[in-house]
């Protein structure tokens, strides 16, 4: 045991520190969290002020620390993230609280896990708004358009990820996100609603379904492709 | 919201601990990247803690909760992760990592991983508390809000824990 202890001694001094410039960074994103702390304000809306709030959160250069507070701070904020396609605060998810979280992330892992998470966000809204239906081409062409720059990003992560050499973390999020994908295509298609929905709910939800359906099947050749690596990892 | 003075001595803070925190996450986590992602995260939920007009008695030991609890959930959220995988993602594919210094220390980190992952979260939050962060049992006390003496009892118990781990050579 002393020789274990000696080694997580001598591991510990020799471990590089944490990078300056990263100190640094974080230390400056915190400063300037506290000089515009009057932002994060915006939580509690009033109707009367709203439009102008909006306007300078998203004219201002968003600094991850101060969008995190956006995240945490509630009233508004909270409301936002159960905002659907179509509702005033929707944006405000999407655009702000979002892009936030993504930019709290540095390591490639992170970032692919968060896009694969808003790649299944952006399906379970589509299945709400079908439940309620609500679905139509309009919030259909918007999420569908969402979904695929998850899905585009998350691949470009994935191959970064490659690249790196971090096969089983590539498959984890690949696979995570094609199993959100079945989840959706597999979710029992109410009849009776839909007889009551009428065409528009119908065509929306189905012409959605084929386009992820392409995604996925994109998505089996990647995790086909990176098993290969992980098969030829292997063997060396 | 925080005033000047506040402010001033929560960035103090942050000077002071962000080294040490960054050191205790990277020892639980064994990844450059996540334990810097972690280390932000746990200024920015203290800070957020405070500027709720919440009181902290000891900062220094809650933000050392903060990192803990983070730490725990990460580890979560990666349990499906084997023992290969940890043990494969090592430091040597982080950036800097070419001279020999670089390559032994490398070694000895992986070496360290291969026996902590195997302990229970509590041991290893103990052990790396006391043999990594260097606090002692009042510290380790304050932060896990028990008594110096219970704290003294569980460095002790993970120490023992730690060697019925070991391999007996």
């Amino acid at each position: 045991m002393e020789q274990f202890l000696f080694k997580l001694k001598k591991a510990k001094e020799g471990n590089p520190p944490l990078r300056a410039e990263i100190k640094q960074e974080v230390r400056t994103e915190l400063r300037r969290f506290f000089d515009k702390s009057e932002v994060v304000r915006v939580a509690p809306v009033t109707h009367h002020s709203i439009h102008s709030r909006l306007r300078t959160l998203f004219l201002r250069p968003m600094p991850i620390v101060l969008a995190l507070a956006l995240i945490l701070s509630g009233g508004a904020t909270a409301a936002a993230r159960h905002a659907e396609p179509g509702d005033f605060l929707y944006p405000i998810k999407v655009n702000v609280i979002e892009q936030a979280r993504a930019g709290l992330s540095f390591s490639t892992e992170a970032k692919a896990q968060w896009e694969e998470h808003r790649a299944e966000e952006r399906l379970k809204e589509a299945a709400e708004l079908e439940t309620k239906g609500e679905l139509n081409a309009e919030n259909r062409t918007d999420i569908e358009g969402r979904f695929n720059s998850h899905v585009a990003r998350v691949r470009d992560l994935v191959a970064e990820l490659r690249a790196k050499g971090n096969t089983q973390a590539a498959l984890s999020v690949e696979s995570a996100l094609e199993a959100s994908i079945q989840r959706h295509l597999d979710l029992k298609v109410d009849v009776r609603a839909e007889a009551e929905h009428g065409n528009e709910v119908r065509q929306a939800a189905h012409e959605l379904r084929d386009n992820i359906r392409d995604s996925l099947k994109g998505l089996g050749e990647l995790r086909l492709d990176i098993q290969t690596d992980d098969r030829d990892d292997s063997d060396e | 919201m925080l005033d000047s003075k506040a402010r001033e001595a929560f960035l103090k803070a942050y000077d002071e601990l962000a080294d040490a925190i960054y050191r205790h996450c990277f020892f639980r986590v064994y990844s450059q990247a996540r334990a810097e992602d972690l280390m932000q995260e746990t200024f920015i939920k203290v800070w957020h803690y405070c500027s709720n007009g919440n009181t902290i008695e000891y900062l220094k030991a809650f933000i050392y909760q903060t990192a803990n609890n983070l730490i725990i959930d990460e580890s979560r959220k990666r349990k499906e992760e084997s023992l290969e995988v940890l043990l494969e993602n090592s430091p040597a594919s982080e950036p800097s990592h070419d001279t020999r210094a670089d390559i032994e220390q490398d070694m000895l980190v992986t070496d360290i991983k291969k026996v902590m992952v195997d302990l229970d979260p509590e041991t290893q939050q103990l052990l790396t508390y006391r043999f990594i962060d260097d606090l002692g049992p009042r510290e380790i006390a304050e932060i896990l809000q028990i008594t110096p003496n219970n704290a003294s009892v569980r460095i002790s118990r993970a120490l023992q824990t730690l060697k019925a781990h070991l391999p007996t050579s």
